[in-house]
């Protein structure tokens, strides 16, 4: 049995494997036979090495110091982070006195590892002090939580580098792709006017791909579609007629004449057959019918006159102040009133004389809508002349404008036609309309296309104006109902 | 007014008759308006319905592929306005289950033909329409080419110095036209339906 004193100097030397060869010997045959005794030698001999590691205990005990020092427990390891833009660790152990503290690889590592990459977290620190490592990871979750603005998964979104690449690649190939095939290309190729090389480059492709296979069933089926000129034309006479054309077989004169009571036994017959077999007649029949209930009402009628007398009065008095914003509604009032005025009496009949195209006759008259942008000192003027229909005076106006002014000049063009239709003088009205119609970019083409068949129609020239209306019809605008209006009831007019 | 057999009615659409379309007009498109009023449509849905059909009656017509039994025009015409507006319908998502039937129909004639033909039909009237809608000139010389008029003929009718000329221009109202059709709404709902 060995002593303990001489155990404790053997276990040493053994450590240190100092022990002479006798010894050794003996205290392994010891340990061999009592198992209880090399764990006890073992453990011993790991605390020894432990101890001897001064380093290390001076590291960790550095390390103590600083938690606490700092005692907020804001510190983390940014200590090696650049050196600049970190909270002050300490002015007592800059990193490099760290470093020396200790010199082992994993030291070296996070060094330069922290100084590159400013990363402030590793898992050696974190081995060396749990309550270190904890506010290391307050620090990453306050700055997480500054964070929380952004939107979700926006990180990993930037971090996907080759999907950002791929989507680069994809919309170069993309431009590439649409700007290779152009029409002329595409034209050869169906015309059968490419070279046999071209040919065959352009069928290779044609065979991968989808765009291009669609663009030459495009053009293809274009092709094919404008030599279908039959279809054109035919779509375009059952256009025409339609648009023109009611879908009843007896005419307006026949239907007034049967509300009226009017119609021969022989005309009444014919009228019968039609009603009995056609409900869009008996539908018109009743509408007409209620029109004329509406025109019963005298008194209605009158107020909606004064109601427009007082709007005039309102438009006068307020044409000194450019647009006023009460105009621009009560614009709408005059056409919504001269389109019922219109309609009403298109409905009673009175149009159905040989005269009755002064009826359906009107000349502009002055809107703020149409002149929002003009020059403001000419429109003023214009305003007021025109309101007080004093038109050669405002044609003067209108004259000047036109050749001192540019930008917008067609709302002069405009209400110098007016003033011309106002004067009667239709043809030079219609030349006047002509240049804004002409001009195509202005808002005032449909007004003006409108007025011009009006002007026409009152020349007597029936046949213009019917092509006029019809295709005032065609284009489905404000005016086409009133156009489809007085087309039905002029068909019967000597032309 | 006179009546017309149905015999008289097909050859007055296959010649284009004025009085004989008329006669159909008068005839039949109350009928027809009145459905499609009943149906979430309104008077211009009417009358593109309409034309359409006649349209689309035409063009078997022509392929001499309509079988009519005795006096059926109207019923079949009915029909393919039916199937027009039923499709559009579709188109704007309303349930057909929702129709409101007011039109006598044949439902024999609703085959994967008369299908493909009102399909065809809707997309050469596309074409059709945005090619009205060129300049006379683009449209003059685009007729000119499909025509396969010689290039120096069609420079001398349109007055260009050039067949070069001519044929740039050509160009230029191609691409134009095809430009408008791809940017057409109805268009790109034809291509979401092929895909």
């Amino acid at each position: 049995m060995t002593p303990k004193t001489d155990f404790f100097k053997k276990l040493e030397k053994f450590c240190k494997e100092g022990l002479d060869e006798e010894d050794k010997k003996e205290l392994e045959t010891e340990m061999n036979q009592d198992p209880e005794f090399k764990k006890e030698f073992e453990l011993a001999c790991e605390v020894q090495k432990a101890i001897e590691e001064r380093d290390i205990i001076d590291l960790r005990d550095k390390l103590k110091k600083i938690k606490d020092q700092t005692g907020s427990g804001r510190i983390s390891f940014n200590i090696l982070d650049g050196f600049d833009d970190i909270h002050p660790l300490s002015s007592i152990i800059p990193p490099e006195e760290l470093l020396q503290l200790y010199d082992s690889l994993p030291k070296a590592h996070i060094y330069q590892h922290e100084l590159i990459t400013n990363e402030n977290i590793h898992e050696f620190f974190r081995e060396q002090d749990d309550s270190v490592a904890s506010d290391l990871n307050s620090d990453e979750e306050t700055f997480f939580q500054d964070q929380e603005d952004e939107p979700e998964g926006l990180d990993e979104a930037l971090m996907e580098k080759d999907i950002l690449d791929l989507r680069d690649s994809l919309s170069l190939v993309s431009e590439a792709f649409h700007d290779v095939f152009s029409t002329e290309t595409i034209d050869k190729y169906l015309n059968h006017d490419m070279e046999e090389t071209e040919r065959k480059t352009f069928n290779r492709e044609l065979a991968v791909n989808s765009h291009l296979q669609r663009e030459v069933h495009l053009h293809d089926e274009l092709e094919s579609a404008l030599r279908e000129k039959d279809v054109i034309e035919l779509r375009d006479k059952l256009s025409r007629l339609m648009a023109a054309e009611t879908s009843w077989n007896v005419t307006g004169k026949q239907i007034e004449g049967y509300i009226e009571g009017t119609l021969s036994d022989d005309e009444l017959k014919v009228f019968r057959a039609e009603w009995d077999t056609n409900p869009g007649l008996r539908a018109e029949v009743i509408l007409r019918r209620k029109v004329n209930e509406a025109l019963a009402e005298k008194n209605v009628i009158s107020l909606r006159d004064h109601l427009q007398q007082v709007k005039k009065k309102l438009n006068i008095s307020e044409s000194k102040s450019l647009v006023p914003e009460k105009t621009i509604p009560l614009s709408y009032w005059w056409k919504a009133g001269v389109a019922v005025v219109l309609v009403l009496f298109a409905f009673t009949g009175i149009i159905r004389s040989t005269h009755s195209i002064d009826s359906f006759y009107q000349s502009p008259q002055w809107s703020p809508q149409r002149s929002v942008v003009a020059h403001t000192g000419y429109l003023q003027e214009a305003n007021n002349l025109f309101m007080q229909e004093k038109y050669e005076e405002a044609l003067s106006v209108y004259d000047k404008a036109l050749s001192e002014v540019h930008a917008d000049k067609y709302v002069f063009q405009f209400y110098k036609a007016a003033s011309l239709q106002h004067l009667e003088k239709y043809e030079d009205a219609i030349i006047e309309y002509g240049k804004v119609i002409t001009q195509g970019n202005n808002l005032f083409v449909e007004e003006a296309e409108w007025y011009r068949a009006l002007c026409i129609l009152k020349l007597g020239k029936k046949e213009l104006a019917r092509k006029e209306l019809l295709a005032i019809a065609e284009k489905k605008g404000f005016y086409a109902q009133k156009a489809r209006a007085i087309i039905r009831k002029t068909r019967f007019l000597p032309r | 007014m006179k009546k017309y057999s149905d015999e008289q009615i097909r050859n007055g659409i296959l010649r284009h008759d004025h009085l004989i379309l008329q006669y159909i007009y008068k005839q039949f498109y109350f009928d027809v308006s009145l459905f499609i009023k009943k149906n979430s449509g309104d008077e211009d849905d009417a009358n593109d319905v309409f034309q359409e059909a006649i349209i689309i009656i035409y063009r078997k017509l022509k392929e001499n592929n309509l079988v009519l039994e005795t006096n059926s025009f109207q019923k079949y015409l009915y029909s393919v306005c039916r199937f027009v507006w039923l499709k559009q319908l579709e188109k704007k998502r309303v349930e057909q289950t929702k129709i409101n039937d007011s039109l006598p129909f044949i439902e024999e004639i609703y085959d994967e033909n008369l299908a493909d033909l009102v399909e065809k039909n809707e997309r050469y009237g596309l074409y059709q329409k945005h090619f009205k809608t060129l300049s006379t000139d683009c449209q003059k010389l685009l007729q000119l080419f499909f025509d396969k008029i010689p290039l120096s003929e069609i420079a001398a009718i349109m007055g260009y110095k050039g067949e070069k000329y001519a044929k740039k221009r050509k160009f230029k109202c191609k691409e134009l036209l095809i430009s408008k059709i791809k940017q057409d709404i109805n268009y790109k709902k034809i291509l979401e339906d092929d895909t």
